[in-house]
């Protein structure tokens, strides 16, 4: 790896540094990201052992029906805020470990800039899967008194693949993994997107709310527009599912993650400021 | 002569305020060199260029002969002027993430400090008084086996008793023949360890050199010359 830190060595391996970066932050993250899925997943499996009735409805009549709604409520809202939740911790574990007080510790530890974001993105990219996989989990406790239909249910979904691919020419697990791949390059940038609007307020001593609004629209107006010319028509004409179109749709938010990620680079080495 | 920091032309702006006003300065290697000046007169400035928390505006600096970067992070030992450590650890586990970081960290020293200072392995930082988390920093930071010790005012937060424990701890556990920068306004304090002295003002240099040499030339102690240097 050649950076301004490593003049003397041609190559450094990256990998040890990315690791223990990565060990860490997922420790750090971890204690407050898993009580959190957990809570999650002990609401699911209360709504689907005792709320739920064997035909997979809620009963909401009477006092204990309110209840009952109330808990399937709260569970829905805990499924918006734990993704919120995981995003606010992901940005201020940055904040607090690259640019706040325990960059004291961090930024003298022997690792470069890069194996520092390297270790972060694949903590978030672990955090991010963990949600979806937190999320399948929580929805299968809340239908676990349907598990025995699952039989029926497999051989209706094998039907369902196979129209799917006479009328789009391709399976719905393909669909289903490029859908995926583009939600964890959505989320990756907003990861970045977030690593650098700090990095880059972080540079001035006032202001920086406005500037980091400000920076949100620049992006936000140049994402959007860019897009529009990318991807204007793309849907016109279109009756099947727009497979390539998903995939490109994840290649751009790469494209736009790697911009971030080299901004975020480039002021941690040319400009860091730890006051 | 050996050097251990070297600032060639060196100059540090924040904003409009000029904290290092191009400094040019050697620090021999095996000293004991105090970095001694009031306030606001550029001493965390140029400890932290040299730990590579801040980049130069212009000119140069090197550490053990390596610009700041992971070759001079592995040779130099920084303790900043605040509390840093993550609050949810406890001693024990920061001892292992040192280790995993720094293959120059003894660990055995380590133990051996915190028994001689009373302090339990197992014991969570966000339990300890402020004084102690300073005496965990100093004993990770001392039991690195390293070219070159940064201390920014080590002793700025202990109560004068605990001063000369930490003074000692500084001075029986640094590697021979390497150098120790300690930075304080407190010179009667340090005065008596010290072997090399480098006064700051305003960003500027304003005398450094043997403190033997020093103390001959002008009759007085470092402290003594510290108050007339930089009276009100």
């Amino acid at each position: 790896m050649l950076t301004m830190e490593n003049t003397n060595k041609k190559f450094r391996n990256p990998f040890p540094a990315v690791g223990k970066v990565f060990k860490y932050e997922m420790i750090s993250a971890g204690r407050i990201i898993l009580p959190l899925y957990a809570i999650l997943l002990v609401m699911s499996l209360i709504i689907g052992l005792f709320i739920m009735d064997k035909n997979l409805e809620v009963h909401s009549i009477g006092l204990f029906g309110t209840a009952k709604t109330i808990m399937v409520v709260l569970t829905g809202i805990l499924y918006v805020v734990l993704f919120v939740v995981t995003i606010s911790i992901i940005e201020k574990r940055y904040k607090k470990s690259m640019l706040g007080d325990e960059a004291y510790l961090n930024m003298t530890l022997p690792v470069t800039v890069g194996e520092h974001l390297w270790g972060r993105y694949l903590a978030d990219m672990v955090w991010g899967l963990a949600y979806g996989i937190i999320s399948l989990l929580s929805a299968a406790f809340i239908l676990i008194k349907g598990w025995g239909q699952l039989p029926k249910v497999l051989s209706e979904l094998g039907k369902v693949m196979a129209e799917f691919k006479m009328a789009n020419g391709y399976s719905l697990i393909s669909c289903i993994l490029a859908m995926c791949f583009a939600g964890v390059a959505i989320y990756m940038l907003i990861c970045i997107f977030s690593y650098m609007c700090n990095s880059v307020t972080n540079l001035v001593e006032k202001k920086r709310t406005l500037i980091s609004i400000l920076i949100f629209a620049v992006s936000f107006i140049l994402y959007t527009n860019l897009a529009h010319v990318f991807f204007g028509d793309a849907f016109e004409g279109v009756d099947v599912f727009p497979l390539t179109f998903v995939m490109l749709f994840a290649l751009y938010n790469i494209c736009w993650a790697a911009v971030f990620s080299i901004i975020t680079r480039i002021i941690l080495n040319k400009s860091l400021n730890l006051e | 002569m050996n050097t251990v920091l070297e600032c060639k032309n060196l100059r540090k702006q924040y904003g409009k305020k000029i904290a290092l006003k191009n400094i040019d300065l050697q620090i021999p290697a095996g000293s004991i060199v105090g970095l001694l000046g009031p306030n606001g007169s550029g001493k965390t400035t140029l400890l932290k260029l040299a730990a590579g928390l801040l980049k130069p505006t212009s000119g140069e600096i090197e550490c053990c002969g390596f610009k700041p970067g992971v070759e001079s992070k592995e040779l130099v030992a920084y303790q900043p002027d605040k509390v840093y450590l993550n609050d949810w650890m406890n001693v024990e586990q920061l001892i292992k993430m040192m280790m995993d970081f720094y293959s120059n960290f003894n660990k055995d020293k380590a133990y051996d400090m915190l028994k001689r200072l009373n302090i339990e392995p197992d014991q969570k930082l966000k339990t300890m008084s402020k004084g102690t988390k300073e005496k965990v920093q100093l004993i990770l930071t001392m039991s690195r086996e390293v070219n070159l010790y940064i201390l920014d005012e080590p002793i700025g937060g202990v109560d004068p008793a605990a001063r000369d424990y930490i003074l000692n701890t500084i001075i029986n556990n640094y590697k021979e023949d390497a150098t120790v920068i300690i930075s304080t306004h407190l010179i009667n304090d340090v005065e008596s360890v010290l072997n090399h002295i480098i006064f700051l003002k305003e960003g500027t240099v304003v005398r450094q050199g043997d403190v033997d040499d020093i103390r001959e030339e002008t009759g007085m102690s470092i402290d003594a010359l510290f108050r007339e240097e930089f009276k009100c």
